[in-house]
């Protein structure tokens, strides 16, 4: 299964993630982050360490997901870091524990400012999987 | 999507959008623009956003849009909207991730023809001095004490030890220093992200630029600013970095919680807000004040470090007093409380400029494009909220623009034109080709005809910096 794409926007940039359940979908979304911060992230997977614990929380999923995704931000930028592992360790609508684990990094490909709540909706397919798109402010 | 025969054309250059588009608005919306980039304009969402705004509580006169509108988060890119800071709302998407980005000018006495020679390695030189790139720090680390004055004192922290002049502090948009700032309104996470940035470029859009004036169109302004044709002026583009960016991020987190408390109805989450004078809308300015005195004595210490390069280069000994003044900084990602009509509101200004009668204004082009000068007037005091525009504006993806031109032809174009470039991305310079934005010529016009703000001088690059 793709796990996610870079698709255009005017000014920034859109990242489309799909995945089987919620869990694989922040995942994916992480790693997509983790791919736009470093193109060379995923092959780097199998070397991922330096793990830190992340806990956000939210009203909604579609809420949580861009809180997690600039979570994993902040630390990346903070650390010089890009995770592209996510291991979920509690997952509910409204909460997620995760530990992410990575690589140094030595300068990111791109300025990623923040993720925005613009448009974000996670969807649902008829084959049960779900997919949605988060755009970056570079 | 709007359509023209929705908006009402007022005159030549201003459009409006009248309240009786949508029921939710409380104003109407109003477009500066020619024709041409009008129809520009409708291809994206940033005209639905103009009128999104247009909706939130305590809004005075209009929701309005500058000829390089374009879409954003929540607010678009290129809005100006004010509000009662009694009656109405403070909202972090009105101002921008990053917080306080802005431009500044140094003018350095000199014409270009007497070190032409040398601007080659001038560019090479700054290059060297400002770090740039993401994921980097500068050379300059901050303790926590340190970081905390420059929150609290803007450019006025860097005056005590000696990185900045008294002209430094006069010749910047509020004195470098927004006097409501608090450093305990920003959180650890943004001061973790700040503390070794100070003195750094960044990456996308953001440059140091060395210039050559080529044209005057105001002999007498000109004059007064002290530029005259010819001149060698440097350019600085960059903003309030990681720091900016996390209070940003975690203030629009709060706000949605405030804005559901606060019972503001939101046609779009990015538009969170708190009433200006409640706790939360409170926290929120002091904290954006103090990432603004953040991003001014970034744009300092790289003024800093660019005199720096420019003894190093002409072999004099560094005396910042002589080299390089400032002509002005203005910020485009900021918000202000200015008085109108016997009235205080609190002007946001996302990628616009405030054009105050006799204040500089600068416009940064889009690389190896042309920049401006322009000075404000009474006229954008009656018809802008003292606002003007702030660049070219994108109309091209960053992917886009990658798959169009390859990094590496695009420097020998520009090479072959007589600017030196140094950029530490090929793939990050392809996607700023000047093909992927607005032109600037235009916009500026634009600006120049409604009268919010006259154009003084015009600079082209001669040596390009970027991360």
């Amino acid at each position: 299964m793709v796990r996610y794409k870079v698709l255009p926007h005017t000014a920034d940039l859109r990242l489309k993630v799909y995945g089987k359940n919620y869990e694989e979908l922040f995942q994916n979304a992480a790693l997509g982050l983790a791919h736009i911060l470093d193109k060379a992230a995923e092959k780097k997977l199998k070397f991922a360490r330096g793990a830190e614990k992340v806990t956000v929380e939210a009203d909604g999923t579609e809420t949580l997901l861009v809180n997690f995704l600039n979570q994993v931000l902040s630390i990346s930028n903070i650390k010089k870091y890009v995770y592209p592992k996510v291991k979920v360790l509690y997952f509910s609508p409204q909460k997620i524990e995760a530990q992410i684990s990575g690589v140094a990094a030595d300068g990111f490909d791109e300025d990623v400012k923040a993720v925005s709540y613009h448009g974000v909706k996670i969807e649902k397919n008829k084959d049960g999987t779900f997919e949605t798109t988060v755009v970056l402010d570079i | 999507m709007l359509k023209k025969s929705d908006l009402q054309k007022i005159s030549d250059y201003v459009w409006d959008i009248p309240r009786s588009l949508r029921g939710d608005m409380r104003v109407p919306g109003r477009v500066f623009a020619s024709e041409k980039i009008l129809d520009d304009i409708l291809n994206d969402e940033s005209l639905e956003q103009v009128i999104n705004v247009a909706t939130l509580p305590g809004i005075r006169d209009y929701s309005f849009a500058m000829p390089d509108i374009h879409e954003g988060y929540g607010f678009p890119v290129g809005g100006v909207a004010a509000f009662d800071i009694s009656e109405g709302i403070i909202s972090p998407g009105g101002i921008g991730f990053d917080i306080s980005c802005g431009v500044r000018v140094l003018k350095s006495g000199v014409h270009f023809d007497e070190i032409k020679g040398k601007i080659p390695q001038l560019t090479e030189e700054i290059y060297r001095q400002v770090p740039s790139g993401v994921g980097r720090g500068g050379e300059v680390q901050l303790s926590t004490d340190e970081l905390n004055n420059v929150l609290k004192n803007g450019v006025e922290a860097l005056l005590e030890k000696g990185f900045a002049t008294e002209d430094d502090l006069k010749n910047c948009e509020s004195g470098g220093r927004l006097p409501d700032a608090d450093p305990e309104a920003v959180s650890k996470t943004a001061k973790k992200r700040g503390h070794d940035q100070m003195g750094t470029m960044g990456a996308g859009n953001h440059f140091v630029e060395v210039q050559k004036i080529d044209k005057l169109f105001d002999s007498e302004a000109a004059k007064k600013l002290g530029l005259f044709e010819g001149e060698v002026t440097v350019m600085i583009h960059c903003g309030s970095r990681g720091l900016g960016h996390q209070v940003a991020t975690d203030y629009i987190q709060e706000m949605l919680k405030s804005a559901e408390k606060y019972k503001i109805s939101l046609p779009d989450k990015q538009l969170a807000c708190a009433p200006f004078n409640s706790p939360e809308g409170r926290r929120y300015w002091a904290a954006m004040s103090a990432a603004a005195n953040f991003a001014w004595a970034n744009r300092q210490m790289i003024t800093y470090l660019v005199r720096r390069a420019w003894a190093k280069v002409f072999g004099q000994k560094l005396n910042i007093k002589g080299q390089l003044s400032l002509v002005y900084d203005v910020s485009h990602n900021i918000a202000k409380v200015e008085e109108y009509g016997g009235k205080k509101l609190v002007v946001h200004r996302k990628g616009a400029t405030r054009a105050f009668p006799g204040q500089p204004v600068l416009i940064p082009g889009s690389m190896g494009t042309a920049s401006y000068v322009l000075v404000g007037s009474e006229e954008s005091l009656k018809q802008s909220f003292g606002s003007s525009c702030h660049g070219a504006g994108r109309v091209m993806s960053r992917t886009q623009a990658k798959r169009t031109v390859r990094g590496s032809d695009l420097k020998k174009e520009l090479e072959e034109k007589g600017i030196s470039i140094a950029a530490g991305s090929m793939a990050g310079l392809a996607e700023e080709a000047p093909l992927a934005y607005k032109d600037v010529e235009e916009v500026v016009r634009v600006v120049d005809e409604v009268g919010l703000a006259k154009r003084v001088a015009r600079m082209r690059p001669v040596g390009v910096i970027k991360g």
